[in-house]
Order: C-alpha cells, then structure tokens, then sequence
C-alpha cells in the first residue's frame, strides 16, 4: 500500500488520483472525529467534504507531508473550531443530537454497551480544549507529536491538557462508575 | 500518597509514555491503592469503546465520495488551457485595440510627413542646439452621430 507521505507528495503536484486515495483512507477516521466533536451526522459528513476542499486548496502549504495526518486533523479541528464559534458555543447533554448518544448495537453484552453509552454522553459533556484531545488521542491514536502539531500547541502541553481531560471524563463518569461496583 | 501525581504518571502509562523504571513503580502503586486503580481500568475500558465506538460509527462516510467534480470550480488551480480560456475576453478586448492604436498612429505620421516635411528635420536641429524638441500629441474624439431632425424622437 502506497504510504501518506508519497500520496501527499503526488497531492503536492496536483495529482487527483493521489487525492482521491487519501480521501478513501481518511474519511472514515475524518467522519468519526467530525461526529463525536459535532454531535450531529449530517455536520460530521459537511466536515469530511469540506476538509477534503481545503486540503485540495492548501496542497501547495503542505511542507511535510510526512506529517499528512496532524496536517489534516489541524484543517479538521479548525473547521470545527470556527463551527462552533459561528453556531454553537457547546453541546449540552441534554441537546446533544441522537446520533450522538446512540448506544451501540448489542455485539458483547450490556457492560460493553454502557460502556459505550457512557463515553459518548461524557465526551459531550466535555469542554471542547478537552474533547479534541481525548478524540485524537484514543479514536484517531494520534501520538503525542501528531497531537501538537493539529491542536497548535507543543508535546508538554498535550500531555497536560490530556491528563486533564481523563480526569475530567472520569469525573463525568463517576456517579455511573460507584452504581456499577 | 499523592494520588494526583501518581494520576498524571498513569495516563502517561496508558499511551505507553513511560519508562520501564516508572512503570514498576506504577504498577506497584496500583497495587496498593484502589483509588488509582479504578481510575486507571475505568480508562483502559473507554479507550476499548472509544475503538469500537470508531468502528461503528465511521460507517456513516462510507458512501461520501472525493469532491473531485468542485475542483475544476477552485479558482487557485485552473489547468492552463481553461486558464486561457477565461482570460479571452481581454484578449478579444486588446487584440482590436491595438490594432487601431497602430492605425491611427501611422495615419497621424503620414498626415504630418505630407504637410510638414521638415518638421522631423527642424526638431532635429532644435535638439542639437540645445532645446527642447517639440512635442505631438495625437488625440482622438469619440465618435459623434448627428440625426436629422425628428430622428429618434
């Protein structure tokens, strides 16, 4: 399989073939952080379109593509960022869409499905400083350079800001956390 | 103990940001304290369903298709030839243009050489003693159309 890198480098020289193959490869992972940042379907979906436009655009401002993926994730966060600045400043619990809250199809017992629910409620609850960090990390695993470079911000800080976070949903969870035990 | 170090030292250990030495540490610390171990398997089971949750949900792009069609509408990268092809409007435009530049210019010079033929050769003499040589200006007026009487009214 052609690496990120050579098809970022074939993207670079206009190369729409190379464009559509990473369009192929990073829609799913682009729609899943799109969904759990946004909340909503049909905003995860403009988001995958839009980024890809913008990476279309911007191919010529890509000056590492070895570094594609924090690349593409820092034009995704950012069109999430400006989302929420032009319509909503956070996503409430209780206004958080269906798709959302969802709890899975039932593949590996109840526990498994609250588990699920439990996150997708908490991760909705979550600042978003706090949420993109927690989605980048544990549904796009990126690593903590990757991290940095799409959040704007150095190694030390993701760490911080990530740990943050995990206490935070952890919070979020623990009245659900003691009824299980 | 201080439970909130020993916290930060974990979510380094669940991205595998931590050294061996530190490892056995934290291990022997969760050992220990109920408190941290919660904390620690209750994120150890949502990383799991975050992956799942990945799974299940990345279905919904699953019928998105590159926006390849827009391309061609961006205006930073037009192929060259539809380049040129937006560009001829000014083309049509200049070619006409300088076409009658170049007609009036040489009508004005056969106009003035027929009726001052030693016009060309007293600016050179100006010249050469020292003064200024006289300058054309060639003007043109716009076109006037004169309708007789009780046109277009």
């Amino acid at each position: 399989m052609t690496s990120d890198c050579d098809l970022a480098v074939a993207l670079r020289r206009g190369d729409e073939r190379a464009f559509a193959s990473l369009f192929e490869r990073y829609r799913r992972p682009l729609y899943a952080f799109g969904l759990r940042m946004l909340g909503e379907s049909h905003a995860a979906r403009d988001l995958v379109q839009d980024v890809f436009l913008r990476v279309w655009e911007r191919r010529d401002q890509l000056d590492r593509p070895e570094s594609f993926r924090s690349w593409l994730f820092a034009i995704a966060r950012n069109r999430c960022l400006s989302d929420f600045r032009r319509s909503r400043p956070s996503i409430a619990l209780e206004d958080a869409p269906q798709d959302a809250l969802a709890v899975a199809a039932n593949d590996g017992g109840p526990e498994r499905d609250q588990d699920l629910a439990l996150l997708r409620r908490a991760l909705a609850r979550l600042k978003v400083d706090y949420r993109e960090v927690l989605i980048l990390r544990e549904y796009q695993e990126l690593t903590y350079a990757e991290i940095a470079v799409a959040t704007d911000s150095t190694q030390s800080a993701v760490k911080s800001r990530l740990f943050k976070a995990r206490r935070a949903l952890h919070e979020t969870l623990k009245p659900a956390s003691s009824q299980r035990r | 103990m201080d439970c909130n170090a020993k916290q930060e030292q974990l979510s380094l250990l669940l991205d595998g940001e931590t050294a061996a030495l530190e490892q056995a540490d934290l291990f022997a610390h969760l050992g220990a304290c109920a408190d941290c171990r919660d904390w620690f398997d209750t994120l150890a089971r949502l990383r799991g369903a975050a992956r799942r949750d990945r799974e299940e949900i990345a279905g919904g792009a699953d019928d998105l298709r590159p926006p390849l069609p827009s391309l061609s509408a961006l205006p930073s990268r037009r192929p060259a030839a539809q380049r040129i092809r937006g560009a001829g409007w000014t083309w049509r435009l200049r070619v006409p243009l300088a076409a009658a530049l170049a007609f009036a210019l040489l009508a004005a010079g056969a106009l003035l050489g027929a009726r001052w033929p030693l016009l060309a050769e007293g600016a050179g003499a100006i010249a050469a003693r020292g003064g200024r040589a006289p300058v054309v200006v060639i003007c043109s007026l716009p076109d006037v159309t004169v309708f007789p009487q009780g046109v277009g009214q």
